[in-house]
């Protein structure tokens, strides 16, 4: 056995040089990519110091403790019973404008991906464009692709309906994409599935996992988090099959990360809980009585949580925190998406036959795209790619 | 000559060319110094400490998964996990070692997943290169994949890493004894299945 050490250096492996050099390009790729770290001049810190002030002042008086909730200092359980508060009463919100545009054109800029019983369409300023029959969808990355379930199979589709690569796989449904384009997760039926990115090596990552869509954690591109059937939470690494976090949850219907991927909300029609997964802490997500969670949805930076909400016939849509809905109306109001300048909501109205476009920041303005024809729903917005 | 071929030949034919920086060889400068112009921005200094550290820390990934495009990717993740530290890595440890450590345990959950799971089902797509060489030294990776992963790290660390049954121990966070077990069992083993 003396020689074993020269033995295992000597072994042939595959693919060894191409492999090293794959490696090579990544790395530097990354090292190119990364930011370099600068000392800051003492006139860039005036502004974090004048902030450290301010909070202490917040600290240290009562009308400051205010301040700090403005702020978000309170946390996500001080927002969130703001929210409730202000979500008990209807409050007058604009009056939905129909988009001048026809033929289901965006009247915003980027693309609204759709999804639903009809198919799957992409949705920009020169129309609606067909990706095919595909009731669930999700971008990639870089809005290149999109991944697609529906007819027993999973595929990657370009925005004009492609197929680049297809896999068949019984009961496919809620794809998501992760945040480095790697690897694709999806259901197959009770399993919790990943793929490559381009197609390959497909394999299961969990059995018995509840009917969900599993949600990639920003900054971390290989952590899943997905929803047991026994539930429980979880966040396993999408290589190893390591589990990095669980929390027990009962029943769940949505997973979503904010996009520094520190809170992960866990919610049902009936309320639910925001996890600091670094902290190892939380807030309760409460309703009012008779309301219940039809869609939520993180803002593209920041900690800003919008809800679509419904109660006794009407529907809405409110941000965490902020006093009054965005928007209130008769009907259901599901599919919320952020776009990705983080100013306008998207949602699907059935009861409207329309998708709705709700400004978050500034003048409140709402405008609305009809769906096909007026039949109903056509699909919930599946996410807004790609602006400037 | 498909691309990747193509990068290949590039590879191999640029693999005499040694970087240098501010006229010194960069093989020439400790790991510490390389880490220290890596963290100013050098891309020739990532270049150089991946020449140095890939060749054994993809040959550890793949001994313990024998996987090729798992081995792959763990070895690549490990750098790509270095180098979002870099900035916070004290310069007066060695990097091998972190690297090695990064490596092994991700291959050990890997290959302890694996075996916890069924892995694609036939008509699932083919994997991204062909998992194990076809002839050479077949006998001793039966062997070596007849262990345990635990088992399979610990004698890649100590036979082809060259580590020491105390590093060994640190790096994988066991007693030093389990470590020595581990390493004594393992090559009984191998020893039993090469004899046969």
């Amino acid at each position: 056995m003396s020689d074993l050490g020269r033995r295992l250096r000597q072994l042939p492996l595959p693919g060894e040089a191409a492999a090293r050099e794959r490696a090579r390009r990544t790395v530097l790729a990354a090292h190119a990519a990364r930011p370099v770290a600068r000392r800051r001049p003492l006139r860039a810190l005036a502004a974090p110091l004048a902030a450290a002030l301010l909070l202490l002042v917040c600290a240290l008086t009562a009308p400051g403790q205010a301040v700090a909730e403005w702020l978000g200092v309170g946390g996500p359980a001080r927002a969130v019973r703001d929210l409730v508060r202000d979500v008990v009463q209807p409050v007058p919100t604009p009056r939905p404008v129909p988009a001048h545009a026809a033929g289901g054109a965006l009247p915003l800029g980027g693309r609204l991906l759709v999804a639903g019983a009809r198919g799957a369409w992409v949705l920009d300023r020169a129309g609606a464009h067909r990706l095919g029959a595909w009731p669930a969808a999700t971008w990639s990355p870089r809005g290149v692709y999109v991944a697609v379930t529906g007819g027993g199979a999973l595929a990657a589709v370009d925005p004009a309906g492609r197929v680049h690569w297809r896999l068949a796989r019984a009961h496919a449904a809620d794809p998501r994409w992760a945040p480095d384009g790697t690897h694709v997760a999806y259901r197959s039926g009770r399993e919790l599935r990943v793929v490559y990115g381009n197609g390959t090596h497909d394999r299961l990552l969990a059995r018995r996992a509840a009917p969900v869509a599993p949600a990639w954690q920003p900054g971390a591109p290989h952590a899943l988090a997905w929803a047991g059937r026994d539930g429980v939470v979880r966040i396993t690494d999408a290589d190893t099959g390591r589990e990095l976090w669980h929390a027990r949850g009962g029943h769940v219907t949505v997973l979503a990360w904010s996009a520094d991927g520190r809170r992960l909300l866990a919610a049902s029609p009936r309320g639910g809980r925001v996890h600091d997964v670094s902290a190892h802490r939380g807030a309760a997500l409460r309703l009012a009585r008779g309301q219940r969670l039809e869609s939520a949805a993180w803002a593209p930076a920041g900690h800003v949580l919008a809800l679509a909400t419904r109660s006794r016939g009407r529907a809405q849509i409110a941000l965490v925190g902020r006093r009054g809905p965005l928007f209130s109306a008769a009907g259901r109001l599901t599919g919320l998406v952020w776009s990705p300048d983080g100013r306008w909501l998207a949602a699907d109205w059935p009861t409207a036959s329309q998708w709705l476009l709700v400004r978050a920041r500034g003048r409140p303005r709402v405008e609305t795209v009809a769906t096909t024809r007026g039949r109903g729903a056509a699909g919930r917005p599946q996410g807004w790619c790609c602006v400037g | 000559v498909s691309t990747e071929e193509l990068a290949v030949q590039e590879a191999v034919a640029t693999a005499g060319r040694v970087p240098r920086t501010g006229g010194r060889l960069l093989s020439r400068r400790s790991d510490a110094a390389l880490v220290r112009a890596a963290q100013r921005g050098s891309a020739d200094a990532v270049e150089e400490l991946f020449r140095r550290h890939w060749p054994g820390a993809h040959r550890a990934a793949w001994l313990v998964v024998h996987d090729a495009a798992a081995a792959e990717d763990i070895a690549q993740e490990a750098f790509l996990s270095a180098l979002r530290a870099l900035h916070r890595f004290d310069r007066r440890r060695p990097l091998a070692p972190w690297l090695h450590r990064i490596v092994v345990n991700r291959a050990i959950d890997f290959a302890r997943a694996r075996a916890l799971r069924r892995e694609a089902a036939a008509d699932a797509a083919e994997p991204v290169a062909p998992d194990a060489p076809s002839a050479l030294d077949d006998e001793l990776l039966a062997a070596l994949a007849a262990l345990g992963p635990e088992q399979r790290a610990v004698v890649v660390l100590r036979h082809l890493l060259g580590y020491a049954p105390g590093e060994i121990a640190a790096m994988l966070g066991l007693p030093r004894g389990t470590v020595n077990s581990r390493i004594r069992r393992g090559l009984d083993a191998l020893a039993e299945a090469l004899e046969r």
